[in-house]
C-alpha cells in the first residue's frame, strides 16, 4: 500500500496561509488510514489542533472534517462534493494521488496536501512501515529470490552489492539492511546462488517514470 | 474441547481433560479464554484442537555465570582438602530458585565435608518458603556467608578470590562453584508471537507485573509456568501449578467477562488495518468470521481501551457510552488501577478546581480529545498512569506517555504553550503524592 | 589478445610489477594545481588514477583533470562512476576521453551521495559498474554502443574495475569480481588494504577461482599520516577494514608520518609476495607528496620503460 506521513502542523499552517474563513480537512479511509497518517482520527486530531491555534490567534474560522473511503476514486469524492464546494479551502490528508484527484474533480477549489506521500511499503511493526517496491513497471523479483534490488539497494544495483556493504548493513546508514545481503542469503538458502553470476542487462526504465507519466489500460474494461 | 492444552511439558491434572503440544509444532492460536482453537503440526499434517485454557511449560536453559567454573549442580566432593567457595549473583542477582539451590548445595557440602571450610558469597539472598530454614541450617552447619557489592569480589586465579567490604579485605583459596544464570527457552520467542503474548524483557512469557498474579499472562486463559514464566517461577513451582489449575477450574465452571460494557467495532468503519489487533495487550481482537471487520472478543477483553484510542478509522467504541463534554479548566484523568485508587483515600478537597475523570488505562486517551480539552487558553490536562512494572495492560503507561509526548511536541512547535499536558505515574498507596501533585499542578509548578 | 590499448596495459603484459597512484582534482578550476601535482609524479608511477567526484564531493571533472596531468607526461587512468551520469553521459565521456589520449578507465559504482556535501541530490545509477564495464567493453572491442549503434572509430580503453576484499557478503563480492571480469574488466584495483590476513585469504579465493589469470590485480595501499586519519577511515569510509592493532601502533609511535610510511612499505612488501598481485595502487589521500618517497623506499624506483 501507499505509506504516508502527516506534514508537521507548522508547515500545514504556513501552507494554508490567511486567505480563507472555512477549511475542510478531508481524510482518506484506505492506505493512509492504515499508515496512521490521514484517516478519520488523524483528521479529527488535526482539526482540533488547528482550532486551538486559530483560537489563540483570534482568527475566526470554521473547520469541518470528513473522511471518504478513497480519494483516488471520483465516486467517493462525490460523497462529499457539496461540502467541498461549501468551504474556501480543502486540506487533503490523502496521498498525492488523492490530492490531485480532488483538484481534478473540483478545479475551482484550492486543495492543499496535508501529507508527504512516502513510499509503497509494508507494515513491519506496530507503527513501522518499510519500502518494498518503487513501482518500476517491470518486475524482476523472479531473478532475485523475491527481494527487489531496485527498491532495497540504495544504488539499485542489479549485478551485485557495492563494496560499501559491511555486516549486512548499507553504506548509507547502519539502519538500512543491505538489499544485496538479503538477496544473497535468500538465493543461498534456495540453492540458487549460481544464478547471480548471470549478467543482468541494464534495465529498461521506460516502464518507470523515465517514460513520462504513466497510464494503464485494461482492454477488457476500457471504453474508448 | 479440552480443559487445558499444555504447550511443552504437561503436569498431572486429575479433574481436567488435557492434551499436549510440542512448542515448535504450534502454528497459531485463535479465539479466547474458554474457547481457544490451536493449530499445530502433527504427523506431517495440520491439526486443530479446541481448549478452554492453555498452559505453557518450557524448560529453563542454564548458562554458566562464570565460565570455567563448575556450577552448583556439580561434584561437591572434589579431591584434596581445600575449602569450597560458592558464588552467587556474579553477573546478575540470581532468582529465588537458584538462590534455593545454592543454599541447599552449600548445606549439603558442609555436611559431607566437615573438614573443609565452606564460603558462600552473595549479593542478595531471596527467601521463599523452604529456603529461609535452609539458610539457618547452613549457618548452623558452619557455612560462612558474605555479602559482596558488585565489583568488590574478584577472582585473581582459578582457585582464588579476593574480597573487600568496608575495612575488611581478604583472600581465600578453594574450589569455586558459581550459580548458573537461567535463560529462557528460545522456543518462547516464537511462542510469544503465535500466542500473542507480550514477553518480559528477558523473553519469558510472564512479565512479573505486580498487577498480574503469578502464571497469568497478558492473554486471559493462557498461563506460563516453570521455565516459561521466569526464573522465579521455579522456586514455588508446585504452588503455582496448583493455583493455575484452580483458576482453570473456575474458568471452566464460571467464565464471566472481566468488564461490563462491550467494546464494539463498527463494521462499516473498520478497514481491517489490524492496528487494534497489534496494539491490544490482551489479544482480544480478531477478524470476525461473520462481518467484514474486526471484533472484540468479550471474554478476552480487559477493558483498557487501547483499541479505541489507537483505531485510525475511529471504528471502535463502548456501547451506549455518551459523549462526555468537558467544560474548560484543569482536567485530570486518573487510571483506575493506580491514581484513582489513591484518589479515593485522599481528602477530596485536593480535587477542588479540577474536572476529573476515571479512565481504564492511561493509554485510553485519544490525541484528538486532548486537543479538544485544550481549546481554552487556561485549559491544561494531567494524565495519571501506572508505573511501568505495574501497568495491568503491560504497555499501557508507555503508550499513554507517548501520546502525551507527541501532543506536547506539536503544541510546542506551534507556540501553543509548553507542558500543557502532563503525564505522571502513581501507584495505589500514593494518595499523599497525588494530593501534592494535584496542588502543584494547580499552581502550575509541576 | 588484441593490441594493447595503453602504455599501462603494455607494461602489465610485459610482466612488470606496476605502480599506480592517484590524483584528486581540485574543488575549483585551478589547472596549475593539477599540473604541479602531476610533475612531482613523473617517473615514479606507471599510471595515475584521477578520481571522479570522490566521496560524492563536487570536483573538477576526472577527464579534464586527467587531460592536464597527461600533458605533463603521465599515463592516466580516468575514473567513471555510475552515480552521476546515465548511460548516455557515460558513453559520451568514454568517447571524449579516448579522443584525448586517455586510454585507461576504472569503472565504478561510486559512493552514495549521502557521503558528500550534497546528500539532497538525486542519484542516477542507471547502470551499475558491471553494466558500465560491459558497455565500455562492447564500445572498444565490438565497436558498438549500448543501443547497438555501430561506430566507425571506436574508442580505445584498457578497462579496469574495483574490488573490495573487505566487503560483505564475502562470497557475493567474489562473484561480483568474476562478473566484472566476465563483462570485460582487464585490471582490478582493490580497496585500501590494512588487514593483510583477510586480504591474503581473499587472494587465496581469487586464485582458487582463477581470477588472477584473467585480470591484473593491483593491491590498494593508502598511507596514513596520523591516527586521526586511520580512525576516520575505520568509521567514516565505506567498506574499510582497519585493525585496532594498527591504530594502537600509530598511537604509540613518536613520529606518525614516518610510521605511516613504514606501515605502507611493510604492506607493499607483503603484497608483492602474494601470487597473483601484479602491481600496487597508491592512494595517498590528502598526502600526495609522499608518493615518491614511498616508491623509492619500497625499492620500486626507477620505473621500467616499454616500447
Amino acid at each position: 500500500m501507499i505509506v504516508g506521513q502527516q506534514k508537521k502542523a507548522e508547515e500545514i499552517i504556513k501552507m494554508l496561509g490567511e486567505d480563507w474563513d472555512s477549511l475542510l480537512i478531508a481524510g482518506c479511509g484506505t492506505c493512509v488510514t492504515v499508515s496512521l497518517a490521514g484517516g478519520e482520527r488523524e483528521v479529527e486530531a488535526l482539526a482540533n489542533l488547528l482550532k486551538i491555534y486559530y483560537g489563540k490567534k483570534g482568527k475566526k474560522v470554521t473547520i469541518s472534517t470528513d473522511t471518504v473511503t478513497r480519494q483516488c476514486d471520483f465516486e467517493f469524492i462525490d460523497d462529499i462534493g457539496e461540502k467541498i464546494e461549501d468551504h474556501d479551502v480543502i486540506l487533503s490528508l490523502a496521498c498525492g494521488v488523492g490530492v490531485q484527484h480532488l483538484v481534478e474533480r473540483h478545479p475551482q477549489k484550492v486543495v492543499f496536501p496535508g501529507l508527504n506521500t512516502s513510499f509503497y511499503g509494508a507494515t513491519t511493526g506496530v507503527g513501522e512501515w518499510a519500502e518494498r517496491c518503487v513501482g518500476c513497471g517491470e518486475c524482476i523479483l523472479d531473478r532475485f529470490g523475491g527481494v527487489c534490488p531496485v527498491a532495497r539497494c540504495s544504488k539499485s544495483l542489479l549485478n551485485g552489492p557495492c563494496g560499501g556493504a559491511q555486516d549486512g548493513k548499507c553504506e548509507v546508514d547502519d539502519d538500512i539492511d543491505c538489499g544485496w545481503e538479503l538477496i544473497y542469503n535468500r538465493l543461498k538458502d534456495l540453492n540458487l546462488l549460481e544464478s547471480l553470476l548471470v549478467f543482468e542487462d541494464p534495465k529498461d526504465w521506460q516502464h518507470y517514470r523515465d517514460g513520462g507519466p504513466r497510464k494503464l489500460i485494461n482492454k477488457e474494461y476500457y471504453n474508448e | 474441547m479440552y480443559d487445558v492444552i499444555f504447550i511443552g511439558k504437561p503436569v498431572e491434572t486429575p479433574s481436567l481433560k488435557q492434551m499436549q503440544i510440542d512448542p515448535e509444532k504450534l502454528l497459531r492460536c485463535k479465539g479466547k479464554v474458554g474457547d481457544f482453537s490451536l493449530r499445530f503440526r502433527e504427523n506431517g499434517g495440520v491439526k486443530e484442537e479446541k481448549t478452554r485454557a492453555i498452559i505453557v511449560n518450557t524448560p529453563h536453559l542454564q548458562e554458566e555465570s562464570l565460565p570455567n567454573f563448575p556450577n552448583f549442580s556439580e561434584d561437591l566432593n572434589p579431591e584434596g582438602e581445600g575449602d569450597l567457595i560458592f558464588i552467587q549473583d556474579w553477573e546478575e542477582i540470581a532468582s529465588a530458585f537458584v538462590n534455593g539451590i545454592g543454599l541447599g548445595k552449600a548445606l549439603k557440602a558442609a555436611k559431607e565435608n566437615p573438614s573443609r571450610q565452606i564460603y558462600y558469597f552473595y549479593r542478595s539472598l531471596r527467601f521463599t518458603e523452604g529456603t529461609d530454614n535452609l539458610y539457618e541450617e547452613a549457618r548452623r552447619a558452619g557455612v560462612a556467608f558474605f555479602r559482596y557489592e558488585e565489583g568488590k569480589l574478584k577472582i585473581p586465579g582459578p582457585n582464588k578470590i579476593s574480597y573487600t567490604r568496608g575495612g575488611v579485605s581478604m583472600e581465600i583459596e578453594g574450589k569455586i562453584y558459581s550459580a548458573p544464570l537461567l535463560k529462557p527457552d528460545p522456543a518462547l520467542e516464537k511462542l510469544s508471537r503465535s500466542l500473542r503474548i507480550i514477553p518480559s524483557e528477558e523473553g519469558y512469557l510472564q512479565t512479573e507485573n505486580v498487577s498480574l498474579a503469578p502464571t497469568l499472562t497478558g492473554r486471559r486463559g493462557v498461563y506460563a509456568i516453570g521455565g516459561a514464566r521466569s526464573p522465579n517461577g521455579l522456586a514455588g513451582f508446585r504452588d503455582e501449578v496448583e493455583f493455575t489449575l484452580e483458576e482453570i477450574e473456575t474458568l471452566k465452571n464460571n467464565l464471566k467477562p472481566l468488564v461490563e460494557e462491550d467494546r464494539e467495532v463498527d463494521d462499516r468503519k473498520c478497514i481491517l488495518c489490524y492496528t487494534c489487533y497489534r496494539v491490544c495487550p490482551h489479544a482480544a481482537l480478531e477478524e470476525s468470521t461473520e462481518e467484514d471487520s474486526m471484533e472484540v472478543l468479550k471474554e478476552a477483553c480487559w477493558g483498557c481501551n487501547a483499541c479505541i484510542s489507537h483505531c485510525p478509522a475511529g471504528a471502535i467504541s463502548i456501547s451506549q457510552e455518551e459523549e462526555d463534554e468537558l467544560s474548560r479548566g484543569l482536567k485530570v484523568f486518573m487510571c483506575e488501577n493506580s491514581a484513582e485508587t489513591a484518589r479515593k483515600k485522599m481528602p477530596q478537597e485536593n480535587l477542588e478546581g479540577f474536572i476529573s475523570r476515571e479512565i481504564p488505562c492511561s493509554c485510553s486517551v485519544k490525541k484528538e480529545d486532548i486537543y479538544n480539552w485544550l481549546q481554552g487558553p487556561e485549559d491544561r490536562v494531567l494524565i495519571l498512569g501506572c508505573f511501568e512494572e505495574s501497568c495491568k495492560h503491560l504497555e499501557g503507561d508507555q503508550r499513554g506517555q507517548r501520546i502525551v509526548d507527541e501532543v506536547n511536541e506539536t503544541l510546542s512547535s506551534l507556540d501553543l504553550g509548553e507542558d500543557r499536558v502532563r503525564f505522571e505515574r502513581l501507584s495505589p498507596p500514593m494518595e499523599k503524592d497525588l494530593a501534592e501533585l494535584l496542588n502543584r499542578w494547580r499552581e502550575g509548578q509541576l | 589478445m588484441s593490441e594493447p590499448m595503453s602504455l599501462l596495459q603494455k607494461k602489465l603484459e610485459a610482466g612488470h610489477f606496476v605502480v599506480c597512484s592517484e590524483l584528486g582534482p581540485p574543488i575549483g578550476a585551478n589547472v596549475d594545481f593539477i599540473k604541479k601535482k602531476a610533475r612531482k609524479l613523473v617517473g615514479y608511477v606507471d599510471g595515475v588514477n584521477v578520481t571522479d567526484n570522490q566521496t560524492a564531493i563536487v570536483r573538477m571533472s576526472s577527464i579534464v583533470a586527467a587531460h592536464f596531468a597527461r600533458e605533463e607526461g603521465l599515463e592516466m587512468i580516468i575514473q567513471a562512476t555510475t552515480r552521476d551520469r546515465n548511460r548516455i553521459g557515460l558513453q559520451s565521456d568514454i568517447l571524449g576521453a579516448s579522443s584525448l589520449g586517455l586510454n585507461n578507465v576504472l569503472c565504478l559504482t561510486g559512493d552514495h551521495q549521502s557521503f558528500g556535501m550534497d546528500p539532497g541530490s538525486k542519484n542516477v545509477f542507471d547502470l551499475d559498474s558491471v553494466q558500465l564495464i560491459r558497455a565500455v567493453h562492447n564500445m572498444v572491442h565490438k565497436g558498438v554502443l549500448l543501443n547497438g549503434k555501430e561506430m566507425k572509430v571506436p574508442p580505445k580503453m584498457f578497462i579496469g574495475a574495483a574490488a573490495n576484499p573487505f566487503g560483505d557478503p564475502f562470497e557475493m563480492q567474489m562473484m561480483k569480481v568474476e562478473k566484472k571480469i566476465e563483462a570485460g574488466a582487464q585490471f582490478i584495483q582493490t580497496q585500501a588494504i590494512y588487514n593483510l590476513d583477510k586480504f591474503e585469504y581473499w587472494m587465496e579465493e581469487v586464485r582458487k577461482r582463477g581470477i588472477h589469470e584473467k585480470a591484473y590485480i593491483m593491491a590498494g595501499i593508502l598511507p596514513a599520516k596520523s591516527v586521526k586519519a586511520l580512525r576516520m577511515m575505520k568509521t567514516d569510509v565505506a567498506g574499510m577494514d582497519v585493525p585496532d592493532s594498527l591504530i594502537e601502533r600509530m598511537e604509540k609511535c613518536e613520529d606518525p608520518e614516518e610510521e605511516g610510511v613504514k606501515v605502507a612499505i611493510e604492506i607493499i612488501e607483503r603484497v608483492r609476495k602474494i601470487e597473483g598481485i601484479r602491481g600496487i595502487h597508491l592512494m595517498p589521500v590528502g598526502w600526495e607528496k609522499i608518493t615518491p618517497e614511498i616508491i623509492e623506499r619500497a625499492g620500486l624506483y626507477p620505473r621500467p620503460e616499454v616500447e
